[in-house]
């Protein structure tokens, strides 16, 4: 069987939500694929009308053409691996609980939102509220891994609950806003008001970060769980496992003591 | 049967069901991961008196830990899940996390999960902290040298405890001489540990007593200085009696251990002093598993 390729044709203006497509693609029935009823702005236009379809393995699907206008990818994706060949719109793995996502260019805003499980693998960049919240919910990100090879938006990992992201690139503002607990890790440093409310968990940086007055300064010390978090990166490649195997001296900033204040950054070279 | 002069005596020896766990013990260097290891394994010869048998399975790489640094693997066995899940527990909280630098890990993929760090991290009064790293928790705890790492659980399986040879020589040096061989040779086999000192136990016992209070006494029949007043089982040229007592995660590898550690004693032969081999047992009504020192030796190959 061969991988079921979805080929964007052509899209007219407005924004697409293909939000739709993996609960379909969950219960097995991608006969009904062509006639999957989509919203566009305020048409609702049949998926056969803007995509080709070929191939049939529902565990592996590839989506072809310039998706920047498409939402909702893989939203809710259970299991298998989805493959977009160019860039993803907004809310890509919205709520996903399984499976992986490969995005060979950029993503939009909200990416991984209220994810669970399953891994999301961006070759560019990503936007805004990266493994952040749905409008309304108290938890982000719940699980799981997201990994941006180059720079993320502002308020990555709001509110976040579990799981790891990981950044080649830079950070924007407000990284870890409000987080619970988990894991964001950033290679390329990190914008203003890192960690700003956060309660428990993990923002570890390299490179230039201002620290706000509301993290309290512990010292610089080689932490053993650096080095059990850099080594089950190696896999990733360059730059998330460069660290492992080296005793790499970290500066712990304990805070946001104006929250819980049992969350930390670590800042290393 | 006869080996290079040593008589294998028909026999068995007879063994019973425990449950077992491996531990991985790192530290910043060899030196302290074998402290921590040390002392996690120290006064665990018999589950008689003791809680737990333990052991330094064997040293590791760091390559082959979780953090990357060097370490030592170390098997803990028990009679029941609880006691060796609360032996587990007082132990690492004694030894690994009060040893400067080691952290702790579970160092089986299989078994039911028992609290190692779980609990362990209330030592942090609020500050402890918790990572998921690969679908494994590992706990934060604050102490004077930084943080004490350790897994939250680690898996317990149904292991085998009480495998056991006895090597009968002319006399203490040649028996201390073979055991030592035996020892040396059998830290080479995987999943088994030798609990005693040095691996080698010279107060093998005989269930009962003639005191009401003791459930085990000395095994008399192998003692050399009674041969004249009790029902001997030494031969008339045995002067000296050990034993090596042997705990594994299978069956299979205590009969491996067995195997290896007969072989390197017979290797030292008649002239080395040994003059027999044989094994502790119940009559075999108290243990589920029966290791025949015959049937061991056939299946290697006798030398």
């Amino acid at each position: 069987m061969s991988a079921l390729t979805l080929s964007l044709k052509n899209l007219p203006a407005g924004r697409l939500d293909l939000s739709p497509l993996m609960p379909l693609v969950a219960v097995g029935d991608i006969t009904a694929l062509k006639a999957l009823p989509l919203q566009l702005g305020t048409q609702t236009i049949p998926l056969g009308d803007l995509f080709s379809v070929q191939g049939t393995d529902a565990a592996q699907i590839v989506l072809e053409g310039d998706l920047s206008r498409v939402d909702g990818i893989g939203a809710a994706m259970q299991s298998g691996s989805l493959t977009i060949v160019g860039n993803a719109g907004a809310y890509l793995g919205t709520g996903m609980l399984g499976g992986e996502i490969n995005v060979r260019g950029h993503a939009g805003h909200f990416v991984g939102v209220a994810m669970r499980k399953g891994s999301i693998h961006i070759k560019g960049n990503a936007g805004d509220y990266l493994g952040g919240i749905l409008p309304g919910a108290m938890q982000g990100m719940a699980g799981g891994q997201i990994v941006v090879q180059g720079d993320v938006g502002e308020r990555c990992g709001d509110r976040m609950r579990r799981g790891a992201i990981l950044i080649g690139g830079k950070v924007g503002d407000y990284a870890g806003s409000r987080m619970l607990a988990g894991t964001i890790a950033a290679f390329g440093g990190a914008g203003k008001h890192a960690g700003y409310g956060m309660r428990r968990g993990t923002l570890l940086v390299r490179g230039e970060i201002d620290i706000d007055a509301t993290f309290a300064d512990c010292g610089e010390h080689v932490l053993p769980i650096t080095n059990l978090l850099f080594r089950s990166w190696v896999k990733l490649g360059s730059p998330f496992g460069d660290a492992a195997g080296q005793a790499t001296p970290v500066r712990r900033f304990m805070g946001d003591r104006g929250a819980d204040g049992k969350g930390e950054i670590l800042r290393f070279q | 049967m006869n080996i290079n002069g040593v008589h294998i005596e028909d026999t068995f020896a007879e063994a019973f069901g425990m449950r077992g766990t491996r531990l991985l013990i790192t530290g910043e260097n060899l030196k302290w991961a074998y402290h921590g290891a040390t002392a996690l394994t120290g006064f665990a010869t018999s589950v008689i008196a003791c809680g737990a048998e333990a052991g330094i399975e064997r040293k590791l790489d760091p390559s082959e830990t979780p953090d990357g640094r060097p370490g030592a693997s170390v098997l803990m066995f028990a009679t029941s899940s609880k006691e060796l899940a609360s032996q587990v527990e007082r132990r690492v909280g004694q030894t690994i996390l009060t040893c400067p630098t080691a952290s702790c890990f579970g160092g089986l993929s299989e078994g039911d999960p028992i609290a190692l760090g779980k609990n362990l991290r209330y030592f942090g009064d609020g500050w402890q902290a918790s990572k998921v790293v690969d679908g494994r928790r590992f706990w934060r705890v604050p102490v004077m040298d930084g943080e004490f790492v350790c897994e939250e659980t680690t898996r317990m399986v149904r292991a085998v405890g009480g495998g056991n040879f006895l090597i009968l020589t002319r006399n203490s040096q040649d028996a201390l001489a073979a055991a030592e061989a035996a020892i040396e040779a059998m830290r080479k086999v995987p999943n088994v540990i030798m609990p005693f000192p040095g691996g080698v136990v010279r107060s093998g016992s005989k269930v009962g007593s003639r005191y009401k209070t003791l459930p085990a006494s000395t095994n008399d029949a192998f003692c050399p200085t009674l041969r004249g007043v009790v029902k001997s089982d030494l031969p008339d040229e045995a002067g000296c009696c050990l034993e090596i007592v042997i705990d594994g995660l299978t069956d299979q590898d205590v009969r491996i251990a067995m195997r290896v550690g007969m072989q390197a004693v017979c290797a030292r032969g008649r002239d080395g002093g040994v003059i027999a081999l044989s094994a502790g047992n119940y009559g075999g009504k108290l243990g589920q598993f029966h290791f025949k020192l015959r049937e061991i030796l056939a299946e290697g190959g006798a030398q």
